[in-house]
């Protein structure tokens, strides 16, 4: 393989994880869909100028969760009696941490003027981790290319299939949800204040 | 006056969208060690294969083969069996001389044994009867008569 080509792999392999693991929310599919996206891009498009090789592994990594995706929808239609989607145990590991273990907290904390600001960050990036969790995977994927990745809105209609002004509505929804949240987040921060 | 912050920079409210971006980046080290260690693994693995573009046989020309087989196929069988070679139209269709001499007439040998016997009276008869049939088809304008150029003279 190209060693360029490598190092690009190199550069975005756990992004390209973590957005699996967002759509998946389990590591094992989320692994395997990574691999076979990688092996597509080397395999079909390797050949190509490294300027390519972003949008077109977003695109077969999108292609590839979107079957995934069907495919899960069809085993549910024909084993209804299965549970759905399995919760995050990393975030529930992560939930259940945030309160006792902050041992790489200490960086967190010299950043802000109080433990229970940095608390309060970590405890709204965790929400807001879970909310993208939770959005449709268009609307997820759409946010994850274009403000993440950095994707231009074209680039992102391109890998997702979709319009312009489609990812420009789904960037709208998912902004708003976000907003809302924050401001949830905000107000409870306030009230707690209130009443310590 | 306007009051100075003593902790400049610290904790600036974010907006949504950079909140969200920066817990996906935070979340990025807390992948664990094992789940990395495979990711690399499938990542050196891929290091083997040919970048090459595949050109791999387009599927679709098995059934557009197929397709233009069946038609060849049905287009041979369904031709026409006449033999039209120059040939045997030569040998199937009667030359103008052929013709005049059988005076266009479709018999067959014995019909032309059976002709040679007749009597002359016979003969005369089926020449009546042939004048007849020659008559009858005969379009009818050519039947009016001819109009009369000399009845008041």
């Amino acid at each position: 393989m190209n060693p360029e080509l490598n190092l690009f792999l190199a550069s975005i392999e756990k992004r390209a994880f973590r957005m699996a693991r967002l759509a998946t929310r389990q590591d094992d599919d989320a692994l395997e869909l990574v691999q076979e996206a990688m092996l597509r891009l080397v395999q079909q498009y390797g050949g190509r100028h490294s300027d390519e090789w972003k949008p077109l592994f977003y695109r077969i990594l999108e292609n590839c969760l979107t079957d995934w995706h069907r495919q899960q929808q069809r085993q549910r239609r024909w084993m209804f009696w299965r549970q759905p989607l399995p919760t995050d145990p990393h975030q529930d590991e992560a939930d259940g941490d945030m309160e006792t273990d902050h041992d790489d907290g200490d960086d967190l904390f010299s950043r802000f003027r109080s433990p229970e600001q940095a608390l309060a960050r970590e405890r709204q990036q965790h929400a807001v981790l879970a909310l993208l969790e939770q959005l449709p995977l268009q609307q997820q994927q759409c946010f994850l290319l274009r403000c993440w990745e950095g994707l231009s809105v074209q680039e992102t209609a391109t890998a997702l299939g979709i319009s312009d002004g489609s990812v420009k509505t789904h960037l709208h929804r998912v902004r708003q949800k976000l907003e809302r949240l924050c401001a949830d987040h905000q107000y409870d921060q306030e009230a707690q204040h209130e009443t310590g | 006056m306007k009051p100075v912050d003593p902790h400049p920079h610290e904790f600036e409210p974010a907006s949504a969208e950079q909140l969200a971006c920066e817990a996906l980046d935070n979340s990025l080290d807390q992948i664990p060690d094992d789940i990395s260690a495979r990711l690399r693994q499938q990542r050196l693995q891929l290091q083997g294969l040919d970048t090459r573009p595949h050109h791999k046989p387009a599927a679709w020309w098995i059934p557009a083969g197929l397709v233009a087989s069946v038609v060849m196929a049905a287009a041979i069988w369904l031709q026409p069996t006449a033999d039209t070679t120059p040939a045997a139209v030569a040998v199937t269709q009667p030359s103008t001389s052929n013709r005049l001499m059988t005076g266009d007439y479709d018999l067959e040998s014995s019909e032309w044994l059976e002709l040679t016997q007749l009597s002359d009276q016979e003969w005369d008869m089926l020449q009546d009867l042939d004048f007849v049939l020659w008559l009858s088809e005969l379009p009818d304008e050519s039947l009016s008569p001819a109009p009369v150029a000399d009845q008041a003279g």
